[in-house]
């Protein structure tokens, strides 16, 4: 048996979710489509496709480790449980970066989120966060201020960091 | 294994953690040595790790050199995995059988490998390399998995092959054994009156979760419980090679008089078995 096109299989498998999906429907078929050869075929075929997603959950699990503490608030607000959840859902099907699953994912969440979920700053930064740039600056208009605050991001190794400037009653920070 | 006798002593200590650095610099009277994670040293860190390889017995554990990947290995990886150990001056260095990247892919964990002849050639030849790369001897890691692979063979006549033909020993990770045995039912003694006695040079031990299902996962949060350490007293009993034990915790770490409570668990092993040897 060819053990580095076993190993390839086995990742194809392991990352993709349509893979695993369709591994579950027709093993054969599928290993066939990810370039196994007759061994290989025969060696994988009996693996049980239930104790291969428990693995591939595993991979999701080290992923979500990074994403989570790059968007606190997110997380903090959904609670841990439907926070992976959500991510589970949306990243078992592809396989990227770090950088660009923090991104990807934010992008999802922020697109199926109720607009009411986070303040209008929160959605800045988290926009800021998804669709990158050095610098950007925002007009919030606060309740029972006569002044609008300024929003400014700003890219760091972390993400982005936010400071706030405004006339009047103290800014946050 | 040629290069790794017993020397009689157990040494018993912590995987070393950002997180517990401010109790192990109160040199607890059970810490005798660490393990680090050499990736958490790759290109920084470097004043650290030299004031620990000063203070402690130092031994150096890799996570992503993927000795189970078929092919050239990352000579990138291998390289400041080197760098490392050559700061460190460890007895030795350790891997896991394992892969963590395809020919296209990191998949940033630890994954299992078929059991069989062509896979066990595989992993001994890249743990010769890390070694001599290294110059210090290697031992290797069982791991946790939910998808048991078929094979050409069961997995301690595997790991005993692996040790053969890459002259290198057995970082038992005991709660890995426990984890597998629970989770695909097998006895866990049975297991280890499998593996060669001579070839367990290190162990790790932590505690395990359970998740909804009741299936058991090693996620480095929990403090030992009793049937690991029962188990682990088993593998101490037997294990004629051992040299260290160490602890590990990675998620909720508890207060250092938690800590030193597990420690002291772990030197009672050693106790029991000298007793026991009279």
């Amino acid at each position: 048996m060819d053990s580095a096109l076993y190993i390839n299989v086995l990742g194809r498998l392991l990352v993709s979710g349509v893979h695993r999906d369709a591994f579950a429907q027709d093993p054969e078929g599928t290993l066939r489509e990810l370039g196994a050869d007759e061994p290989v075929t025969a060696a994988m075929r009996t693996i049980p496709p239930r104790r291969l997603e428990e693995q591939a959950v595993v991979l999701l699990r080290k992923r979500w480790v990074l994403v989570a503490p790059a968007l606190p608030e997110l997380c903090e607000r959904l609670g841990e449980g439907k926070a992976w959840e959500l991510f589970r859902e949306e990243a078992r099907g592809v396989w990227r970066t770090h950088d660009r699953d923090t991104r990807l994912f934010l992008a999802s969440a922020m697109e199926r989120l109720p607009s009411s979920f986070a303040t209008e700053a929160d959605w800045n930064r988290w926009q800021f966060l998804v669709e990158g740039g050095i610098l950007r600056f925002h007009l919030i208009h606060a309740e029972g201020r006569w002044f609008p605050w300024l929003q400014v991001l700003s890219r760091n190794r972390n993400g982005c960091s936010e400071m706030r400037l405004g006339f009047g009653a103290e800014p946050q920070h | 294994m040629k290069s790794l006798k017993p020397t009689g002593v157990i040494h018993t200590g912590v995987g070393y953690r950002g997180a517990l650095g401010s109790w192990i610099k109160t040199k607890p009277k059970d810490v005798t040595c660490l393990e680090i994670t050499a990736e958490h040293f790759f290109d920084h860190n470097e004043h650290r790790l030299a004031w620990l390889a000063r203070e402690f017995e130092l031994y150096v554990h890799g996570l992503g050199l993927s000795l189970g990947t078929p092919g050239p290995m990352d000579l990138e990886t291998l390289r400041r995995f080197q760098r490392v150990a050559e700061i460190a001056k460890p007895q030795w260095v350790s891997e896991h059988i394992a892969f963590t990247r395809t020919a296209g892919m990191d998949l940033g964990h630890l994954n299992p490998v078929p059991p069989t002849r062509a896979m066990a050639e595989i992993v001994a030849a890249h743990a010769r390399r890390v070694a001599d790369a290294c110059q210090r001897p290697i031992i290797l890691e069982n791991i946790t998995s939910h998808v048991q692979l078929p094979g050409d063979m069961a997995e301690p006549d595997f790991l005993n092959e692996i040790c053969e033909f890459g002259d290198c020993g057995l970082l038992l990770d005991v709660t890995n054994l426990f984890i597998n045995s629970r989770n695909h039912c097998f006895d866990p003694i049975e297991w280890l009156n499998r593996i060669n006695p001579d070839t367990i040079v290190q162990l790790h031990i932590v505690g395990y979760s359970k998740d909804a299902e009741g299936r058991l996962a090693d996620d480095h949060a929990k403090a030992v419980q009793p049937e690991i350490l029962e188990l682990a007293q088993e593998v101490v009993n037997y294990a004629m090679g051992l040299r260290a034990i160490i602890l590990e915790r990675d998620m909720e770490i508890p207060e250092a008089r938690e800590m030193d409570a597990e420690i002291s668990a772990l030197r009672r092993l050693v106790h029991e078995r000298f007793l026991a040897d009279g």
